[in-house]
């Protein structure tokens, strides 16, 4: 994977030159997917997985030498964080694929307090699922989960993101989660 | 579920908890789908707190209990724990590194850090205390829990005068400075992160790991987007190589931020870095007296008047220069800012640090034999050899220009050289090598500055126990000088430290000699000589020529005291004069000379603090060997303290002043005390000191006799047998001590046989 292109592409993003988003979430899609194989697949295979600790790997890998700012690196992880769930989607299908199969391991989502859940791990389909119901009410709402959940951005990251007051990015983030709750309880 | 539904929830949180139930009621109308599914989300949002939030914590860790989550960033997180030992509970920070992100050089790197950090002791700097890996392979540092307030809140707090906050300020200098010594940049230096405890000792948090944590900060080195914009150096937020002058530009906008109440306008608000960066080329300081905030300060229109005059001048300078955007015109290194500092403090003309050069390094030889990692000393060699360099040279400022450049030379080969990419020796060496190389292009046609860089590349192989390479640089820098001048005599005094940590006395002697005499005799150098003739003292110490000692060390302290050098240095002289009369039993003079030594060091804490602990200790010897073992024993006990207090209660440090009260101990028949002192000096030197420390063999050789002395004759035995087998393999121990412990051994055995011991 060459590492040079990454900062080009999200400035050229920025700038809105055609083509520059698709090429870069081909390019996000394809790293976070080889990391998530490599880590499903390895010694660790049957293990959690943290998404942020995914993407921070993702983007420590594409960032380029010559030293990304931070403003790149929150570009970087507001996109990322869709294709972040994208391949755990995928992931989760395959395992589903797999099981079927014969083979056995398992997806689990970290992250998730004991005490709030008396089974700690979340289904990675299952919470898809609610976030498209969430979706098809508020899509902020969804949208503030993505970066906060699987993009791993401080609340104020998420609230510059999507051009909104931290006071109401917080709002957002616990109605969304409190839907979220409900549906999958 | 209806979408009004997260609507309503929404506005009920803008509402308090106990309004909430009431307020869906209202709105939904009673009895509707549409309640029953609002306060369905009700109870969902109070069940649904943590959820898809960062993971819970562990219970505990090692010893550790994991108290709350203090902090979390990309590359870890932080805890406040504690440990509970019997009745006391011990507060500490545990930080944690984040596993799969950056992989196994992650955790490598976080291995790096943490051996640094056990070697950044400084009262100043919080101190490591433990260190494992969690069940789940990451690794964890424990680092002291610090009670305090930042800096900042503190001054405001107890409304300390401009001196005041610039002699805290001090501690914090000492602190950075100890960091850069062992290759650290803290880079994220701001007041959040120098906290001040009650009683007034200021503590830097986060050294390195910070650094480390930071996901940014990769690999390669590259990428420096600074934590903190707000406290980043030009170069930080243009992501340009960082050197000591990056540290030395955020510790500038802290006194500023102390000094006037806010920062220079140019970074008081947060903005992207790329904007502050614009603006901070674009606009020049304002000079610190101008830009005074009173009502931030909470200062009265006299108050402020009086605060202006203060800062008006040489704090504005100071400040300019430490805030300089130009990295060429700040201040290089913080001992150089410091110096500024203390000038404007005390108003004394001189730096203390200068004479003080060779009895440092002198004792950071003889405690590197503690197989400690030597890289420390090479910077340290570094700084302080040129800072001489820059000093003498102020007869002529060409020179000190000369001097700085040769100065900036070096110090940009060492930052140059990552020192965490592949451990800190080899990176310094190869630094240094590679400056070696480069000399010749460097400074073709400047013999001077030739020589000048020579000189300190030579000292920092010499702390780096790369003997030859040092004596093969002396001998170019030496070929480059004038025989007879100043400088030529002071190539000649490095040689002789040189030949003396190699135990060619003979040549290190005529080595000093030589260059006494030229120094003796030339203008200005007054200083210089008084340098020599304390170096010579110490050597002819170390040889048993005390007789000879003591009037050198007289005069170097004179010297000291005429020039008024500060305690620092007329502390160490007259140590070394207390170490000469002791030696020639002139017991009472030795006495009064360690009394001012003690109460100078003293006044040179905390950077003494290893002087101060010495003296102690060899004072009580005096007071031993005058047959006041009580006293002795007390003083004993009061350089454990002070080396406690500087190093934490389990540092090598500690088996010194230890083993030689439970000789004591032992010899007056306490062997309940002796074997609870050297119990812990052994547990310290087992695992701390190399096998061919002389060091380890003296406590051995002392556990042999406590042993003795409580007819445990096979431990005794043991010990003695351990202790010649250091003997055997130290540089530097006489035949007495393997005399010694072979009469130890024999005696235990005879003993166990139930013979009498030999005579």
């Amino acid at each position: 994977m060459p590492t040079g292109p990454i900062t080009q592409l999200l400035r050229a993003r920025a700038a809105g030159e055609d083509g520059a988003e698709a090429r870069l979430a081909e390019l996000v899609y394809a790293e976070l997917h080889r990391l998530a194989d490599r880590q499903m697949r390895g010694e660790r295979g049957g293990h959690s997985l943290t998404p942020t600790a995914l993407l921070h790997e993702a983007w420590l890998r594409l960032r380029p030498e010559d030293g990304a700012g931070a403003a790149d690196r929150a570009a970087f992880l507001g996109l990322a964080a869709r294709r972040m769930r994208q391949v755990l989607v995928d992931h989760a299908r395959r395992r589903d694929a797999d099981k079927r199969g014969g083979g056995a391991w398992k997806v689990t989502l970290s992250n998730l307090p004991d005490e709030a859940a008396p089974d700690p791990q979340i289904d990675v389909l299952d919470l898809e699922q609610a976030l498209q119901q969430l979706e098809a009410h508020d899509a902020r709402k969804a949208r503030v989960v993505e970066l906060r959940y699987f993009g791993g951005l401080e609340m104020v990251e998420v609230a510059q993101l999507l051009g909104v007051s931290r006071a109401t990015a917080q709002r957002d983030w616990e109605v969304a989660r409190a839907f979220l709750h409900l549906h999958l309880g | 579920m209806d979408t009004r539904a997260l609507a309503l929830l929404e506005e009920a949180l803008n509402r308090p908890p106990p309004e909430r139930e009431d307020f869906l009621r209202e709105r939904a109308g009673s009895g509707t789908a549409l309640l029953a599914d609002a306060l369905a989300l009700l109870r969902a949002h109070q069940a649904s707190e943590g959820l898809l939030e960062p993971r819970r914590l562990p219970e505990r860790l090692g010893p550790w209990r994991l108290v709350e989550q203090v902090g979390a960033g990309g590359m870890g997180e932080v805890y406040r724990v504690e440990r509970v030992d019997g009745d006391f509970t011990q507060r500490a920070a545990l930080k944690l590194v984040a596993l799969g992100v950056g992989g196994r050089d992650a955790v490598a790197r976080f291995h790096a850090e943490r051996r640094f950090l056990a070697q950044l002791e400084h009262p100043n700097v919080a101190r490591r205390i433990d260190g494992g890996t969690a069940p789940d392979g990451r690794p964890y540092v424990v680092l002291e829990y610090v009670d305090g307030d930042p800096i900042d809140e503190w001054c405001q707090r107890r409304q300390l005068p401009p001196r005041a906050r610039v002699q805290l300020f001090r501690q914090v200098l000492a602190a950075v400075d100890a960091a850069h010594r062992a290759l650290i940049l803290h880079r994220d230096l701001k007041p959040a992160n120098i906290l001040v405890t009650r009683d007034g000792q200021a503590k830097l948090l986060d050294f390195g790991i910070a650094k480390r944590l930071d996901a940014d900060a990769g690999l390669t080195g590259a990428g420096n987007a600074p934590l903190t914009p707000q406290f980043a150096s030009p170069e930080q937020l243009e992501g340009r190589p960082l050197t000591t002058a990056s540290d030395v530009y955020s510790l500038g906008l802290v006194l500023h931020l102390l000094l006037t109440g806010r920062l220079p306008a140019q970074h008081e608000e947060e903005r992207p870095p790329g904007q502050a960066l614009a603006s901070l080329q674009r606009r020049p300081t304002t000079r610190p007296s101008a830009a005074l905030a009173p009502d931030r300060l909470h200062l009265g229109r006299r108050e402020a008047q009086a605060w202006r005059r203060q800062l008006a001048g040489d704090l504005d300078r100071i400040l300019l220069k430490a805030l300089a955007p130009d990295i060429d015109r700040r201040y290089a290194s913080v001992p150089e800012f410091a110096d500024d500092l203390a000038r404007w403090l005390d108003l004394r003309p001189v730096s203390a640090r200068h004479g003080e050069r060779s009895y440092r390094l002198r004792l950071f030889l003889r405690r590197n034999r503690l197989a400690a990692a030597a890289g420390t000393a090479a910077v340290l060699a570094l700084a302080l050899g040129l800072a001489a360099a820059a000093h003498q040279a102020r007869i002529a400022r060409a020179e000190a220009a000369r001097a700085s450049s040769a100065n900036a030379f070096l110090m940009r080969l060492i930052a140059d050289a990552d020192p965490v990419a592949s451990g800190r020796t080899p990176t310094l060496r190869e630094a240094l090598d590679r400056a070696v190389d480069w000399i010749p292009q460097h400074f073709r046609g400047q013999p001077d500055s030739e020589a000048d860089v020579r000189l300190g590349i030579g000292r920092a192989y010499t702390s780096l126990n790369l003997l030859d390479a040092a004596a093969a640089q002396f001998q170019r820098a030496l070929d480059l000088r004038r025989p007879g001048t100043p400088e030529h005599a002071e190539v000649r005094q490095a040689q002789a430290l040189l030949d003396w940590s190699l135990g060619r006395t003979d040549r290190a002697e005529s080595g000093y000699r030589d260059a006494l005499a030229v120094l003796a005799a030339a203008p200005y150098q007054a200083r210089a000589a008084g340098q020599v003739r304390n170096d010579l003292a110490a050597l002819l110490n170390d040889l048993g020529r005390f007789d000879e000692a003591v009037p050198l060390a007289a005069a170097a302290v004179e010297e000291a005291r005429g020039m008024a050098l500060g305690p620092a240095v007329l502390g160490a002289r007259l140590e070394n004069l207390g170490g000469a009369l002791h030696g020639a039993g002139r017991l009472a003079e030795a006495e009064a000379v360690y009394r001012e030594a003690i109460a100078a060091l003293q006044q040179a804490l905390p950077e003494r603090t290893v002087a101060l602990a010495v003296a102690l200790n060899n004072f009580a010897l005096v007071a031993r060997d005058a047959g006041r073992s009580e006293e002795a024993l007390a003083l004993f006990e009061r350089a454990v303290q002070v080396r406690e207090q500087a190093f934490g209660p389990d540092h090598a440090e500690l088996a010194g002043p230890l083993t030689n009260a439970a000789r004591l101990h032992a010899e007056l028949g306490r062997t309940a005390a002796a074997r609870q002192a050297i119990g812990r000096a052994l547990a310290l030197a087992d695992q701390a000191f190399a096998p061919d420390y002389i060091g380890r063999g003296h406590v051995h050789l002392v556990a042999a006799q406590v042993a003795l002395a409580e007819g445990r004759h096979a431990a005794a035995a043991d010990h003695a047998g351990q202790a010649l087998a250091v003997f055997e393999r130290a540089d530097f121990a006489s035949p007495e001590l393997k005399t010694r412990a072979r009469a130890l051994a024999d005696q235990a055995r005879d003993e166990a046989r139930g013979r009498p011991a030999a005579p």
